[in-house]
């Protein structure tokens, strides 16, 4: 079987891990390609990078009598609770505070670049509400988003968009009060808001509308005497797709308000930013992204090696030859495992052993669930995947990111760390060719 | 609708189910992002059909703006197929209330160019004088707008007779060239680049006897007629097939519609379909497949150039990634720069109807910009009516980047 073309390095899936993973190949002069069937956990995620969010909880006895383990308090110190995590295969672990460290700068340094700056540091989190009012730890956030942080000096005020239907300013101000954040809201309208038809417009067509500084102009003309005496106030996150740092400035500096940015239901605008920044990324640096086809792996057992990988392509399919691979297609919500049978679980592009467990659910939907730690174990070097007794099991496959066991991604609130930890790990492992010819030149 | 219809293109309609209505389509839909008239993919596409499955007609005419452009498809992550989905409510519509004489005359690119360029000169007259364009576009509804390419004075095919028979009759690849409506009777010269350039790297190149590939046909909602064409095409082009040879096309939309759109679309489920799906690739895809084998000739003159490449949405939908702005790189002395817009806007026919000329031209728009803001000396684009819409909003002329790489070859 003959390939179609041959990469350095093939990263099969595009989230914030896969898309992370092909920024760095390409950089570091790897020829590249990240291939995946649509877009991935960028856009239904939060925008920022979490690493650790919730320090750990007892295990407590549940009212059926067995024993539950609840999510614990907000974590103030990523840094200390990873430090204190006694939990050997945990990817963190494996990657080690070290690279944790260098990826979140290095991927702060790509949306520096990119003008969309990410505030933040190791060893604090920030604590921003969320769409319905709650309290969410977050290491590192668009600059957009941090005024927001509880802990801040200043009251809280919400924006109530009428006629905008992912954001309830008032059920968010509820909660935030409740939790003792004092919260107002404030109704806003939007001069000549998008529609789609006979309905309001989302979060992206608002989003598109805010890159444009004429109708931020506008806008501020018609808030400016709603929000005397507003100290800070918080919108859905739609200031602006394409250029939305300086978009979020101008406007807070035209209102003299401080604005920030709380994330919204799928699809997420400050996931789309990050995507975007990273694709931008891998095409400065040569790197190819092909978005659409469904991929499988392209094997040779008996050679001991991955050959690369066969894409599903409109005439059928293709094999991309790559001397490494990088497999980062997520955890079950992102089709990187999957459950075709009760109790069976596959990772279904080179079949590899997933680490599972007798027990899948918690009693609670809100507790910490089995299922959340199970994926495909990896060895702390490389990210290689290895046999349930540690033997590497391909010298050239890497796998990155929620396809990974043994975290609780969303209990931990450690997914982006994980994600950009992992990334950077299995990067730094693969060969790239010394002469190869660059792929982009820039006019 | 008939009943076969229905359930050919069945599993097509049945992705609905995959939908988690997560909207990351409508994000992405450069239609939705430019017009209020366009309630986007999700809404046309996947939360409609499940009012009309099975077979029912869609009751929302608000597919209609849909362009086809495919962009929906390759971003969903869950594999509902939302284009394709919308093709069909439109064709089910169409069958139902009827189509304009307009998307008749736009669907039948081959009838158009066989008498134009039948009566080439004369009959780039009409095309050019505005007065007749106005009155087209009152009775029509054809924006009198929106540039059409002049027909040739000299078909393709004419050319390829007389071209001499292959030097090496038995050839690295014996390949039979798809050489579609716009090559033929507009833009011979794609052709003879091409046939030119496949010599030049040791092919044999045969062309068969073809007609439409039948995509416009489908997009205006003429499915019947265009699965003519189809069940035409496959039976001329499977012999060669079986005989061992690859199809290779220069029209994106065309080789597309092989692989693709017979198939998911227009329900065509044959052996020959699937033979000649397998076996087709769009000329870039190829010339990659080529250089993978250590087969393509990479000794290129210096080209001192300044491109843009512009990747057609339809090309995107092979998801192939983008041979061709690889290839035009290793061009010594050529500069390539790569627009990020997913779309031109025309997507086929629908920025030429009068209705729809200025949502295409504002999905276009950023394209444009790119284009303009890099100033090259030409456009390089794999699909042809992408080319002169390119070319007509940039004012840069627009070249198949295989008449480029030819060039480069000195052929």
């Amino acid at each position: 079987m003959t390939a179609q073309a041959s990469y350095d390095t093939v990263v099969v899936g595009a989230g914030l891990a896969g898309m992370f993973a092909g920024a760095l190949a390409a950089r570091r002069g790897a020829r590249t390609l990240v291939i995946a069937q649509g877009v991935g956990g960028t856009h239904v995620g939060p925008g920022t990078i979490d690493v650790w969010g919730y320090e750990p909880h007892p295990p407590t006895p549940s009212p059926d009598g067995k024993s539950r383990r609840e999510r614990g308090g907000l974590a103030t110190n990523p840094q200390a609770e990873l430090e204190k995590l006694e939990a050997p295969q945990h990817p963190l672990r494996l990657a080690g505070l070290p690279a944790l460290r260098e990826a979140l700068t290095e991927f702060q340094n790509i949306c520096e670049a990119a003008g969309y700056p990410l505030a933040g540091t190791l060893d604090r989190n920030f604590f921003l509400p969320t769409a319905l009012g709650a309290i969410r730890p977050a290491c590192l956030a668009p600059e957009s988003f941090i005024a927001g942080d509880v802990r801040q000096p200043g009251d809280l005020a919400l924006a109530r968009l009428p006629g905008f239907r992912d954001f309830f300013a008032d059920l968010a101000a509820a909660n935030l009060s409740a939790a003792g954040h004092p919260t107002c809201v404030v109704a806003l309208d939007l001069p000549h808001a998008p529609t789609r038809r006979d309905s309001p417009g989302g979060a992206t067509d608002l989003a598109r509308l805010f890159d444009d500084g004429n109708y931020r102009a506008e806008v501020a003309n018609h808030w400016r005497d709603a929000l005397k005496g507003v100290a800070r106030l918080g919108l859905p996150a739609i200031l602006g797709l394409e250029s939305a740092a300086a978009a979020r400035r101008d406007l807070s500096d035209k209102l003299g308000v401080g604005l920030f940015e709380i994330p919204i239901l799928p699809p997420s605008v400050p996931g789309m930013r990050l995507f975007n920044i990273l694709r931008d990324a891998i095409h400065e640096a040569g790197g190819r992204v092909t978005i659409g086809p469904r991929v499988t792996g392209w094997v040779d057992a008996n050679a001991g090696h991955v050959h690369g990988v066969i894409a599903e392509t409109a005439g059928g399919p293709r094999r991309y030859a790559a001397r490494s691979i990088i497999l980062a297609t997520g955890g079950f919500r992102h089709g990187g495992l999957d459950a075709p049978a009760k109790g069976q679980v596959k990772e279904p592009v080179f079949d590899l052993p997933v680490s599972t467990g007798e027990a899948w659910f918690a009693p609670l939907y809100w507790d910490a669930h089995p299922y959340a730690r199970f994926g495909v174990r990896v060895n702390a070097e490389g990210m290689q995947p290895v046999s349930a007794n540690g033997k590497v099991i391909f010298p050239n496959l890497f796998a990155i990111g929620g396809l990974l066991a043994g975290a609780d991604r969303n209990g931990e609130g450690s997914r982006e760390g994980i994600d950009l930890a992992t990334a950077w790990v299995a990067v730094g492992q693969i060969p790239t060719s010394k002469s190869q010819t660059p792929t982009q030149t820039d006019v | 609708m008939t009943t076969d219809f229905a359930l050919a293109t069945r599993d097509t309609q049945l992705t609905s189910d995959l939908c988690i209505k997560c909207n990351i389509c409508t994000s992405a839909c450069p239609v939705a992002a430019v017009t209020d008239l366009f309630p986007g993919p999700k809404v046309v596409g996947p939360q409609a059909q499940r009012f009309r499955e099975p077979g029912a007609v869609s009751l929302d005419h608000a597919v209609e703006y849909c362009s086809g452009c495919g962009v929906c498809s390759l971003v969903c992550p869950h594999g509902v197929q939302i284009a394709e989905m919308n093709v069909i409510a439109k064709a089910g519509m169409a069958e139902r209330d009827g189509l304009p004489l307009r998307n008749r005359i736009l669907g039948r690119s081959e009838l158009v160019g066989k008498l134009g360029s039948f009566f080439a000169p004369l009959s780039n007259l009409p095309i050019q004088n505005k007065f007749l364009r106005g009155i087209g576009e009152r009775l029509l509804g054809i924006s009198r707008q929106a540039a059409f390419p002049r027909f040739a004075r000299q078909r393709f095919r004419t050319w390829f007779a007389r071209s001499g028979a292959d030097r090496d009759a038995a050839g690295v690849y014996k390949v039979v060239y798809f050489h579609g409506c716009s090559t033929n009777y507009y833009e011979p010269r794609v052709g003879q680049a091409a046939v030119r350039v496949l010599r030049h790297n040791g092919c044999k190149v045969s062309i068969a006897e073809q007609n439409c590939c039948g995509l416009p046909m489908q997009s205006n909602g003429e499915f019947a007629a265009a699965r003519a064409y189809a069940e035409a095409n496959l039976r001329k082009l499977a012999p060669y097939v079986r005989e061992g040879y690859v199809i290779v096309g220069t029209s994106t939309s065309c080789t597309l519609t092989f692989k693709h759109e017979y198939r998911t679309v227009l329900g065509i489920q044959s052996e020959e379909a699937d033979l000649v799906a397998g076996a087709t690739y769009d000329f870039f895809e190829f010339l990659e497949k080529l250089d993978a084998e250590g087969l393509l000739n990479t000794r290129f003159r210096r080209l001192s150039h300044r491109i843009v490449y512009h990747a057609p949405c339809q090309f995107r939908t092979h998801a192939v990634g983008r041979p061709a702005a690889d290839l035009l790189r290793r061009i010594p002395g050529a500069t390539v720069r790569e627009t990020t817009a997913d779309c031109c806007g025309v997507a086929g026919t629908y920025g030429l109807k009068a209705e729809k000329y200025q949502i295409a031209k504002d999905v276009g728009r950023k394209a444009f910009d790119e284009i303009r803001d890099a100033q090259p000396a030409r456009i390089a684009c794999d699909s042809e009516t992408c080319r002169w819409w390119l070319a007509q909003h940039t004012g840069l002329p627009a070249a198949h980047p295989v008449e480029i790489l030819a060039e480069a070859y000195g052929l």
